[in-house]
């Protein structure tokens, strides 16, 4: 993590928190319209909070959507073999089952 | 010219061959049948474990994420107005305000304590599809190998670069949410606007340390309930990394290892990851050191730390 990043997360969440704060004074105090004023700023804090935090896990993610090909074609080639060891058992079976009259 | 004695004889000896003949090709030909089956069996059964292991992997994985979500949501949700006092509030507010009732105020004077974070929802969203689609994808990988048990041991190998990636991803998550514990914006902002309230309010008397008090209580409450969130997701990444690890190594040595080393890594892997539970955040710390110390100093588990973890160390240190 970048200290840069850290800092966004943590003024992302004082502002966030200061504002609501706010925004709870005026619900206990019931003044509708400084409700009206802070709630689109309160939002906006918590959007980019929650980008940032978010931001800071997808640091960790380093699988991509090649792997999660590479992972069907391999599934593929695993079902391949299957059909193929398939195809052997039944054989196997059928000569087994010759044999019993030879 | 024809001896009868020996005509006989050979005639009788035919008789006693061909059936020994007979026998033996249909001794080894019964044999073969049955070490062939044998092997197939126990070939199957070894896949069969893995695919447990794999599927377990994912279960761990995906209950790491779903962790992750609650983590992201409780932090800017706040527990909504009883129905009282948002009444109240209703009545009150509509009389105090002085501007337009507009379409924006309704929504406001409806769910008052609503978060709206478009932006970020539609990106978490995102995420938290793609990494469920790859956990889930890993393990479908596997989900005809017992069938195919015989000729995929080249494909088995073939996955352990990917599942490096996913366990160095769950370790990171660890990390991450360790650095960054949960801490329950909203909640903590109503209890903060409390609190100012009730100390701007003049004069002080028993009333004002009853509400005190009864603060303090809520806010102990809120950092328990954010302890044990954080705990509960580094809890959830770190069981799924271990197991990720564990399952790693019955991959890498998947032709070689026996039924009974595969069930043996197995039960091992289930048990270290029964153990994890019930540790604190100190322990837990503890754990992802050391199950990161364990993938950089084991041999076998150097390619994982060389590319996944330190591709993530790079990505944190490239601004």
């Amino acid at each position: 993590m970048t200290d840069n990043d850290e800092i966004v997360l943590e003024d992302a969440k004082e502002a966030s928190f200061a504002l609501d704060k706010a925004y709870r004074r005026a619900v206990l105090n019931a003044d509708l319209d400084m409700m009206m004023e802070l709630k689109p700023q309160v939002d906006r804090a918590y959007d980019r909070y929650s980008q940032a935090r978010l931001k800071l896990l997808t640091e960790g993610v380093i699988a991509t959507a090649q792997d999660v090909t590479e992972m069907r074609r391999i599934r593929a080639e695993i079902d391949q073999a299957a059909t193929t060891q398939t195809l052997i058992e039944g054989a196997i079976r059928f000569v087994a089952f010759i044999t019993k009259f030879v | 010219m024809n001896n009868p004695l020996t005509d006989k004889h050979c005639y009788v000896s035919e008789a006693v061959m061909i059936p020994s003949r007979v026998k033996t090709w249909h001794f080894l030909v019964i044999s073969l049948l049955l070490s062939t089956s044998l092997i197939l069996g126990a070939c199957a059964k070894k896949a069969k474990m893995i695919q447990a292991g794999a599927t377990q992997f994912e279960a761990e994985s995906l209950a790491a994420i779903e962790r992750i979500d609650e983590l992201r949501r409780k932090e800017i949700e706040a527990t909504p107005l009883p129905p009282e006092k948002a009444s109240a509030l209703f009545v009150q507010g509509v009389k105090n305000s002085k501007q337009p009732i507009t379409l924006a105020t309704l929504r406001v004077l409806i769910n008052p304590l609503a978060t709206e974070t478009p932006k970020s929802e539609a990106q978490w969203q995102a995420f938290l599809q793609k990494m469920r689609q790859q956990y889930t994808t890993f393990a479908a990988t596997f989900a005809s190998l017992d069938k195919g048990s015989w000729f995929a041991a080249a494909e088995v190998r073939e996955t352990i670069p990917i599942l490096d990636k996913l366990i160095a991803q769950m370790a990171a998550f660890a990390r991450s949410i360790q650095e960054h514990p949960v801490e329950f914006i909203r909640e903590r902002a109503a209890i903060a606007a409390e609190i100012e309230q009730v100390r701007d309010t003049r004069p002080f008397t028993e009333a004002t340390d009853l509400k005190l008090l009864e603060l303090v209580r809520r806010l102990r409450e809120i950092a328990a309930a954010e302890e044990r969130l954080t705990r509960d997701t580094v809890e959830q990444a770190l069981k799924a990394a271990t197991l990720g690890l564990e399952l790693r190594k019955l991959l890498v040595n998947y032709d070689k290892l026996s039924l009974d080393d595969i069930s043996e890594g197995l039960s091992i892997a289930f048990k270290l990851v029964a153990g994890i539970p019930g540790l604190d955040l100190s322990g837990l710390n503890a754990e992802t050191n050391e199950l990161i110390g364990e993938i950089k100093t084991d041999e076998s588990l150097k390619g994982l730390f060389d590319t996944a973890l330190l591709q993530i160390n790079n990505a944190r240190s490239t601004p």
